[in-house]
């Protein structure tokens, strides 16, 4: 079952790194990577995040360089489907620092799958604009679409921690002038919980501070500490880390510093703390496998939707907090297409003989080659898993990979 | 205190159906979860028998529940008597001492029958007025209902919903638990 309504299909990527004509296709819902040490696992979940998944714009980024990729989106609506290919391609090679439009060629075709097949002509785009060139029906509906695909929400989870200073491992600021206007203090872009937390506090704030409050620091402080620990995001985040860590219960520190007057407010020392064992502690207390579950966990809980990259999520892992954390991935799977990249035997055995198509074996021969298991394979699983055990034993020992 | 183990497809379908004997008797009966993070498909491997002789052996329960989804109503013979070939190929392990919950369709058919304890939990007004016997993928039916509610429904939330659900209303109103539940305490020599 799925409820998400736009994933990635299917992704071709020329010249970047080890991808060279590499294709991948993908499932709705749950996709496990395998494959060995430098196959180029980490390189298409890098390459997805930074340049298919969201907004092929990006791609302006690959300046210097001379990769060109196509991504096939699906696309559900009133039980519709719609596919949507976009082809990024550099047509001229430029060294130039400021990359113009005439460089790319940006095409995109839709066709409804469960109609008879429409494939129309390929539609030019101006790419500063985003506006089909020719304003039809149809150009419309591609850049409806197009446009869901642009504001996806996309994480990736890589097998290090966040290396900048967030909350966890700095105290932040905010800052709200009386225009609303936010500025956050430090750059949390690849901690996207946090960022997201905090703008959810700034709305709260910004709606719910009642004038006489606004006059009164203590009242102010208390009101402010009791708003930071009630959003929805921190509840739903300490409902999912109670379940599956040993975190009982995370919080913003009530020791914040507030300074307020007609024009503009500041919040200092914030930080994320946690409640382990009855005792409340801050994150460099924390073990580095909590941490890491936390990280995961967090993330995967960015936003209701969207697409989430991971790498090696069994990293520090015990077992069976491992098996729980599959449960928790395979319940978000529901209404979001998460791609993992791993190692491990225990995730692999997490499928069931009708998902074998979920999984995606990775080769380097000269370049990275990303295959689904063939028929022969999957009926050999299945009768792996049904007569000798788990889908681990035939990859562990025996020919899958070959 | 009689010792009772559990085999199922899920550790939340494990602790909800202990949450829930637990809830109707409060004292007497210890559980144990004898096969861990195992998933249905797994139970009907080859391992499984061997494993589950190690387990009962060492922990020697009086009696060992197995809980399977049918993932179908009832009027799906064929699957129903597929659980109940597996039930009996590993109740020779332990002695002919398990006793067999398949749940009609899954776990959640129990939550359907008492709506009324599910809508407080989750602040949502659903009417459910059918037989539960008759109601296929009840889960997706409850995570649909709840997918723009502030709550989603989630599977994992099983356990702690099954702490309070009306033992009662769901021996009414769910005709396989009932005959569970018949089984259960005539095998124990329990009172109901």
């Amino acid at each position: 079952m799925s409820i998400s309504n736009l994933y990635i299909k299917e992704i071709f990527v020329d010249n970047f790194k080890s991808l060279k004509n590499s294709k991948i296709q993908f499932k709705d819902g749950l996709n496990i990577i395998i494959g060995k040490n430098g196959a180029g696992k980490s390189n298409m979940l890098n390459f997805i995040y930074k340049y298919a998944a969201n907004n092929p714009l990006r791609s302006y980024r690959l300046r210097g360089s001379n990769t060109n990729f196509s991504v096939v989106l699906l696309y559900n609506q009133n039980g519709k489907k719609y596919e949507l290919s976009i082809t990024i391609e550099r047509t001229k090679r430029t060294e130039q620092a400021a990359i113009r439009d005439s460089n790319f060629s940006f095409e995109a075709t839709i066709s409804k799958k469960n109609n008879n097949k429409i494939e129309l002509d390929n539609v030019r785009f101006d790419l500063s604009e985003l506006q089909p060139r020719r304003r039809t029906s149809t150009n419309e509906e591609i850049l409806k679409i197009f446009n869901i695909y642009r504001d996806i929400e996309t994480r990736y989870i890589s097998y290090n921690l966040p290396e900048s200073e967030n909350w966890l491992t700095k105290p932040a600021r905010i800052t709200i002038d009386t225009e609303g206007i936010v500025s956050i203090g430090e750059e949390y872009s690849d901690y996207g919980f946090l960022l997201n937390l905090e703008i959810d506090i700034e709305l709260d704030y910004l709606e719910n501070i009642p004038k006489k409050i606004m006059n009164n620091e203590t009242l102010l402080k208390n009101h402010i500490v009791e708003l930071l620990n009630n959003t929805n995001k921190l509840s739903e985040l300490n409902e999912v880390l109670r379940k599956y860590t040993i975190i009982q219960d995370s919080r913003i520190n009530p020791n914040i510093n507030v300074y307020s007057n007609d024009q503009i407010t500041i919040i200092e020392n914030l930080t994320l703390e946690f409640l382990i064992e009855d005792d409340w502690m801050p994150w460099s207390y924390l073990s580095d496998g909590t941490k890491r579950l936390f990280y995961v966990i967090s993330e995967t809980l960015t936003s209701h939707t969207g697409i989430i990259l991971m790498e090696e999520p069994e990293l520090g892992i015990h077992p069976h907090q491992l098996y729980s954390l599959i449960d928790f991935l395979k319940e978000q799977s529901l209404n979001k297409q998460i791609i993992i990249s791993t190692h491990s035997p225990l995730l692999l055995d997490a499928l069931s003989p009708l998902d074998l198509d979920r999984v995606i074996i990775a080769k380097n021969n000269k370049r990275s080659i990303f295959n689904p298991l063939t028929k022969i394979q999957i009926k050999k699983a299945q009768k792996y898993m049904a007569e000798v055990g788990d889908l681990s034993y035939y990859w562990l020992h025996s020919d899958l990979e070959s | 205190m009689k010792k009772i183990g559990l085999i199922g497809e899920d550790p939340n379908d494990t602790t909800s159906l202990k949450n829930l004997l637990l809830q109707k008797h409060p004292s007497g009966l210890q559980f144990k979860q004898l096969i861990k993070n195992k998933k249905g498909y797994q139970l009907d491997n080859a391992k499984i028998p061997s494993a589950l002789k190690i387990e009962y052996d060492e922990y020697k329960p009086q009696h060992v529940i197995f809980i399977r989804d049918a993932d179908s109503l009832p009027t799906n013979i064929i699957k129903i008597q597929k659980i109940k070939d597996w039930f009996n190929k590993l109740n020779e392990v332990i002695d002919g001492k398990g006793i067999l919950l398949i749940n009609i369709y899954e776990l959640e058919a129990l939550i359907l029958a008492d709506i009324d304890t599910f809508n407080l939990h989750y602040n949502t007004t659903i009417r459910y007025a059918k037989n539960v016997m008759y109601q296929q993928k009840p889960k997706e039916f409850l995570i649909q209902k709840t997918w723009k509610t502030k709550k989603r429904y989630s599977e994992s939330h099983c356990p702690d919903l099954f702490m309070h659900l009306k033992f009662d209303t769901i021996i009414k109103k769910a005709a396989f638990f009932n005959e569970f539940y018949s089984h259960f305490v005539s095998t124990l020599k329990i009172k109901k």
